[in-house]
C-alpha cells in the first residue's frame, strides 16, 4: 500500500471524474467482445480501442465532456493541458497501454451502473416499480433520479502504474487498481476515405432489427450488398437451416443518406458484425460505409443519458470472395431483382 | 411454380409461434401438411415410421422446428413497433433442376422492410395418429384456466399423471416411484393430488374408478399451450392403455393431442377381452403388405378411387417402443412376406378389446376409426408411456369429412393369409 500512498503525491498523468459510471459503461459494453482494450489518453478524451483477431476493431471514444473534470498531463509536461492545445502535439508522450476491459466493466457495475443495463434474465420481471412501457427508462426510484448517483475517478500516475479507478455511493468507497499491459502495436483496418464506395445513413435500430433476424441461421457469413435501384440495401445471410435475408426495398423512406455509385457486395464474419449489436441498439444512427477494397465501417451516434453525443465506431475486413462464388452471388441478386420486378 | 402459397395475418403469428413452441416441446422437427382448406402442423414424438408413397392431393413437408420457432420468435402483433409485421406470404417451392426447393417465408414489416427466410424442408409422407373418436365413450372437459391452475402444483421431478374419478370428485395425482439401486435412493417417490368436484367441470361423463396415467410433462406442455387462451380442454377416451385426446380451439385454431396412456396395473373395471389373435393377423398383413411394397402397391390395387390410396398406405404399429421387445414387435416393422404364422400373437395377458394408437397415413381420422374398430388390437406395447402423437391443427373447419367410401370394406376373415388378403384393398 505504500507504494500506491507514494504515487499518489506524483501529480498523475490522468485524471478525470465522472458523476455517473452508467454512460461509462453503456459505451464500453459495446466493445466487449475482447477480453482487452487498448486505452490511449488524449487532451480530448480517452480512446479505448478492442479488437479481434485484426479483422475487427471497434473503437469508443470517451469524450471529455463525459467527465465532470478532466485532466491530462503529458509525462514530460506536468502542467494540465490547455484545452486548446491539439492531441497531435502531445500525442507521443501521452499514455498509452492495454486494460483488461472485462475488469474494467466488471469494475464500473460496482454501483448500479447496469441497474437498468439490458441484462437479459438476471432482472427480476417485475420489481414493484419497474414498467414495461420502455424498459430502459430508468426507475423512478433509482439512485441516479433520487440523485445518489455515486462520483467515480479515474486516474493514471505514470508508466507501469495500475489504472485506478475510485467508485464512492452513498458513503460507500471502493478503491479498483487495474493493472495495465504492455500497449501492442495495433494498427488501425485502413479504411480509404476517398475511396469510399458506399455511404449510407440510417437509424441503428434497422440495422439492429436486420442483424437479430439473421442471426436466427446461425449463418457464419453475412452478405451485404448495396445497390443504386431497389432493393437498395439488402443484409443476407445463410446457415445450416437454410437462408434469410433483410432488404431495405423502400429505400428512400428508411435511408437518410444514400450515396452508392455501382453495386457493392461484400461479405463479413457474421458473428463479428453481431458483436457490434450492442452499439446498434444504443445508438441512434449509423453510418455504414464501405471502401473499394471491401471495409466496412460502421459509425454509431450515441446519445448518452445527460446530453453530449458519443461516437463508437467499428471497421470490418471482408471475407475474400472466390471469383465463382461471386458469379453465383450475381445470380441470387439478378433472380431477386426479378422478383422485384414483378412486385 | 409454387407448391403452397399462403398469407398470414400480422395477428396471427404470434398463436403460430405459440404453436410451434407447444410442438416444440414434443418433437424437434414440425411436419405441415396442407389442404385446400386448412393447414395443418403436427409432430410425433417416436418416428419409427414405415416409409410410405406420398399422398398425391397433398402437400406434406417436415422442416426443424427451431428453423421455424425462429422466423416467428418476437412477432407478436404490436402496431406501435416500427418494425411491425404487416404481412406474412409463405410459399413453397419444390421444383425440379433450376429451381431449388425451400419453404420460403417473406415477412413485409413497415417502411417496406422484407424480411425473406429460404428454409430447408424435407418432403414426407403425412403421419398421423389414429384416434378413435366412437369407441371413446369417456369424455370431460374444462376452462383451460383451471388446468391451468392445476399443473402449477405438479412437482418439478414427478413423470406420471393419474386422472382418477371416485364418488363425485376427480383426482389428479402427479408421482414419482421410487427408484432403488442397491440401498441407494435413485429417486424419491413423491405424490401430489388434487381432488376436484365434478361440479367443477363443464360436463362430465366418464366412467368412475378407472386410472388413466400420462405423462406429467406432455400434460403441463399442452396445458401450458392451452392456457394461454380461456377455452375449453376436452378430454376423450375409452380404457386405460388406449389413447386419450385432448383437444381444444380458439378461432380458427384447433389443437388435438393424441397421448398414450399407460395400462392400470392397479385393476381397472375394464372387463378383459377375450384373445383376439386372429383378428390381428388380419390387421397385421395388411400392414405388412403396404410397407413391403409401398410403391407398387397402387399399381397392384387397379384403378384406386380417391380414398383408396390412403387405404392402401396405411400403416399401424404400436407407437411406444416396447418396454420388452418382443419377436411380434419386431416383425411389425421387417415383415417376412411369406411367414404369416410370424405374425401370430403368442401371448397376451393384458389383451383388450380396444382401438390402439396407430400411424395413419392418409391423415383421414374419421375413417381409419371406422376401420380401426373392427380390428381388434394387440395391445402388448401399451404399458409404455412414451408413445404419444402431438398434433395441433389450423384451420377453420378442422373436423374431418365423414367418408362413405370406406364403408365397403370387407371384414377380413381372421385366419386369412397375406397371399388372399387382395381383396381388402379393392373397392
Amino acid at each position: 500500500m505504500s507504494a500506491v500512498a507514494a504515487m499518489e503525491d506524483v501529480a498523475p498523468v490522468f485524471r478525470a471524474v465522472s458523476s455517473s459510471t452508467r454512460q461509462l459503461f453503456q459505451l464500453l459494453n459495446c466493445i466487449r467482445f475482447s477480453s482487452k482494450a487498448q486505452v490511449h489518453i488524449t487532451t480530448e478524451g480517452v480512446r479505448f480501442t478492442a479488437e479481434e483477431s485484426r479483422v475487427m476493431q471497434g473503437i469508443v471514444f470517451l469524450n471529455k465532456e463525459l467527465f465532470t473534470s478532466f485532466v491530462c498531463a503529458s509525462v514530460s509536461d506536468e502542467t494540465p493541458a490547455s484545452p486548446s492545445s491539439q492531441d497531435s502535439d502531445l500525442s507521443p508522450d501521452l499514455p498509452n497501454f492495454q486494460i483488461s476491459l472485462s475488469a474494467l466493466l466488471e469494475t464500473l457495475q460496482i454501483f448500479g451502473a447496469s441497474e437498468n443495463a439490458p441484462r437479459f434474465g438476471n432482472r427480476p420481471e417485475n420489481d414493484g416499480y419497474g414498467t414495461n412501457i420502455r424498459r430502459d427508462r430508468p426507475n423512478a426510484f433509482s439512485n441516479q433520479a433520487l440523485g445518489m448517483a455515486g462520483v467515480c475517478r479515474l486516474s493514471y500516475t505514470s508508466l507501469g502504474a495500475p489504472f485506478s479507478i475510485i467508485l464512492e455511493e452513498t458513503g460507500v468507497t471502493t478503491t479498483c487498481n487495474l493493472n495495465t499491459y504492455e500497449p501492442e502495436e495495433a494498427e488501425e483496418i485502413p479504411f480509404a476515405r476517398d475511396e469510399m464506395q458506399v455511404k449510407i445513413i440510417t437509424q441503428a435500430r434497422w440495422l439492429f432489427d436486420a442483424i437479430s433476424e439473421l442471426s436466427s441461421t446461425s449463418p457464419h457469413r453475412l452478405d451485404i450488398t448495396a445497390l443504386p435501384t431497389a432493393p437498395y440495401l439488402s443484409l443476407s445471410a445463410s446457415g445450416p437451416l437454410g437462408s434469410a435475408s433483410v432488404e431495405f426495398s423502400k429505400g428512400r423512406e428508411l435511408l437518410e443518406t444514400f450515396t452508392v455509385r455501382e453495386r457493392w457486395t461484400q461479405s463479413y464474419k457474421f458473428e463479428m458484425v453481431k458483436a457490434a449489436a450492442e452499439a446498434m441498439r444504443l445508438a441512434s444512427k449509423v453510418s455504414i460505409r464501405g471502401d473499394n477494397q471491401g471495409v466496412l465501417s460502421l459509425q454509431f451516434m450515441v446519445e448518452v443519458e445527460g446530453g453530449g453525443i458519443s461516437f463508437v465506431d467499428f471497421r470490418f475486413v471482408p471475407f475474400v470472395r472466390d471469383e465463382d462464388e461471386d458469379d453465383e452471388q450475381e445470380e441470387v441478386s439478378e433472380e431477386e431483382n426479378e422478383e422485384h420486378d414483378e412486385d | 411454380m409454387p407448391i403452397l402459397s399462403f398469407s398470414l395475418n400480422p395477428e396471427s403469428l404470434g398463436r403460430l409461434h405459440d404453436a410451434l413452441v407447444c410442438l416444440g416441446k414434443f418433437s424437434e422437427s414440425v411436419s405441415i401438411e396442407a389442404t385446400h382448406d386448412k393447414l395443418i402442423l403436427y409432430t410425433l414424438n417416436s418416428s419409427k415410421s414405415a416409409p410410405q408413397g406420398r399422398p398425391k392431393e397433398k402437400f406434406n413437408c417436415k422442416i426443424y422446428n427451431k428453423a421455424l420457432l425462429s422466423v416467428f420468435k418476437g412477432r407478436s402483433f404490436d402496431p406501435e413497433k416500427e418494425t411491425a409485421v404487416e404481412r406474412c406470404d409463405v410459399v413453397v417451392e419444390d421444383g425440379e433442376g433450376k429451381t431449388k426447393s425451400r419453404f420460403i417465408i417473406k415477412i413485409i414489416c413497415r417502411h417496406g422492410v422484407l424480411k425473406t427466410y429460404r428454409l430447408t424442408f424435407e418432403s414426407i409422407p403425412a403421419m398421423h395418429a389414429v384416434f378413435s373418436k366412437e369407441s371413446a365413450n369417456n369424455k370431460w372437459s374444462t376452462s383451460s384456466k383451471t388446468l391451468r391452475e392445476f399443473i402449477e402444483y405438479f412437482g418439478p421431478g414427478t413423470e406420471q399423471l393419474d386422472i382418477y374419478a371416485e364418488g363425485g370428485r376427480v383426482s389428479f395425482t402427479s408421482y414419482t416411484e421410487k427408484v432403488m439401486s442397491g440401498n441407494e435412493i435413485l429417486k424419491q417417490p413423491l405424490h401430489t393430488t388434487i381432488a376436484i368436484d365434478i361440479q367443477e367441470f363443464a360436463d362430465f361423463s366418464a366412467e368412475e374408478k378407472l386410472h388413466l396415467v400420462i405423462s406429467v410433462k406432455d400434460f403441463k406442455s399442452i396445458i401450458t399451450h392451452a392456457g394461454l387462451t380461456n377455452t375449453m380442454v376436452k378430454a376423450m377416451y375409452s380404457r386405460p392403455s388406449n389413447p386419450l385426446q385432448l383437444s381444444y380451439g380458439d378461432e380458427g385454431l384447433l389443437s388435438e393431442f393424441i397421448l398414450m396412456t399407460i395400462g392400470d396395473a392397479r385393476g381397472s373395471s375394464a372387463p378383459k377381452a377375450g384373445r383376439a389373435s386372429s383378428k390381428i393377423a388380419s390387421k397385421q398383413p395388411l400392414e405388412a403388405r403396404s410397407s413391403s411394397k409401398r410403391t407398387a402397391s397402387v399399381a397392384e390395387m387397379g384403378p384406386p378411387s380417391a380414398v383408396a390410396p390412403n387405404l392402401s398406405r396405411k400403416v399401424s404399429k404400436p407407437s411406444p417402443p416396447p418396454p420388452q421387445p418382443s419377436i411380434q414387435s419386431n416383425a411389425l416393422f421387417f415383415p417376412e412376406a411369406d411367414d404369416d404364422r410370424r405374425w401370430d400373437p403368442v401371448d397376451h395377458e393384458d389383451e383388450d378389446d380396444g382401438e390402439m394408437l396407430l400411424w395413419d397415413a392418409g391423415a383421414n381420422h374419421a375413417s381409419s376409426g371406422q376401420r380401426l374398430q373392427r380390428l381388434e388390437s394387440q395391445s402388448q406395447s401399451v404399458n409404455s408411456n412414451s408413445g404419444m402423437n402431438v398434433q395441433a391443427a389450423r384451420s377453420n373447419e378442422y373436423e374431418e369429412v365423414p367418408t362413405q367410401r370406406l364403408e365397403p370394406i370387407k371384414q377380413v376373415a381372421p385366419t386369412q393369409r397375406l397371399s388372399e388378403i387382395h381383396g381388402i384393398f379393392d373397392d
